[in-house]
């Protein structure tokens, strides 16, 4: 991410600002990692379409995918760094999955200020999700919203 | 603050039912668990996310990634969770609430009940109300997934998560 999430000021930040984490390459390691059930568990891998082709075949699939969840993942950690304890204060995410991701894809979340109102002295900011593949291409679309409890406008955050 | 309701649980556990023939109000049998460290960790390798809260926490213990919450609470998890033979399910949308946070090692439980059921597009698709719990039975994890059944003839083409 560009920008210190830190020192971000929600009440200054012009709508439509736009904040991008980190592109992470969903590799077959880490879509395992992810699928597979915990690595000392006996027959690990844990058979399933995200980690088993013959698995994946059966489900119509040319190949094993990533777990969705996993991509929402990049977008949840993405909100966390920008918010921190109040995300775990009601911090809402709505999502919907569009395309599978495929073992070697390289999914970058991003969300984008859309709304921000003043409520009982804090600030509810809505913004719109996405994880890509490639740019204009979504796997996954939505919306977040968290209350920044506390803050007033013109406070640092 | 929540209470578990056992004799609730134990009936529901006996349920002998295919996951999309469940009706609205039907519960799936609720899963307790724990996130030992390395499991978080392995987690933490998968997202490329290693904040420092993940990993160590000052006169505490290392704080559960948020998304491994949602990891075990997909139905799938449930000890009665049933496919029909040639039927699969996967995650058409989510909306998550997050009220709090897990530490590794700290007792959780997942409770699942059927929403609503709905077609759409000549598919069924189920909503799933979704609470997980912290030990001390309070709401950490609030989630509304809904998700879609198909059989192995017509695999959807898009909106794909093994749930």
């Amino acid at each position: 991410m560009a920008t210190d999430a830190r020192s971000l000021e929600w009440s200054q930040i012009a709508l439509d600002t736009e904040f991008t984490g980190c592109p992470l390459t969903l590799t077959r390691a880490r879509i395992l990692a992810f699928s597979g059930g915990p690595l000392d568990a006996e027959g690990w891998p844990e058979r399933n379409l995200h980690t088993d082709v013959d698995k994946a075949r059966e489900a119509g699939l040319d190949t094993i995918i990533a777990s969705g969840t996993q991509s929402e993942g990049l977008l949840i950690g993405l909100l966390v760094e920008l918010f921190d304890a109040h995300w775990y204060a009601g911090g809402e995410l709505d999502v919907r999955f569009l395309r599978p991701v495929r073992a070697g894809d390289t999914v970058t979340p991003a969300v984008r200020l859309t709304e921000r109102i003043v409520v009982d002295g804090g600030l509810r900011l809505t913004l719109a999700c996405r994880c890509e593949t490639r740019p204009g291409t979504s796997v996954i679309e939505g919306t977040a919203s968290v209350l920044l409890r506390g803050s007033i406008p013109g406070e640092q955050l | 603050m929540l209470r578990f309701d056992f004799r609730l649980r134990a009936t529901q556990v006996e349920m002998p039912t295919y996951a999309h023939e469940m009706r609205p109000g039907d519960a799936y049998a609720p899963l307790r668990f724990t996130i030992c460290r390395d499991l978080n960790e392995q987690v933490l390798f998968a997202l490329g996310d290693y904040a420092a809260c993940y990993l160590d926490r000052a006169g505490g213990r290392p704080q559960v990634h948020p998304v491994l919450l949602l990891h075990m609470s997909a139905r799938t998890r449930s000890p009665s969770f049933h496919l029909a033979p040639d039927m699969g399910s996967v995650f058409a949308r989510d909306r998550v609430v997050f009220l709090g946070t897990a530490a590794v090692d700290e007792p959780l439980e997942v409770r699942w009940t059927i929403r609503e059921v709905y077609e759409r597009k000549g598919r069924l698709y189920q909503a799933l109300d979704t609470r997980v719990l912290d030990r001390d039975g309070r709401e950490i994890v609030r989630r509304d997934a809904h998700s879609v059944f198909f059989t192995r003839s017509a695999t959807p083409g898009n909106d794909l998560d093994g749930n």
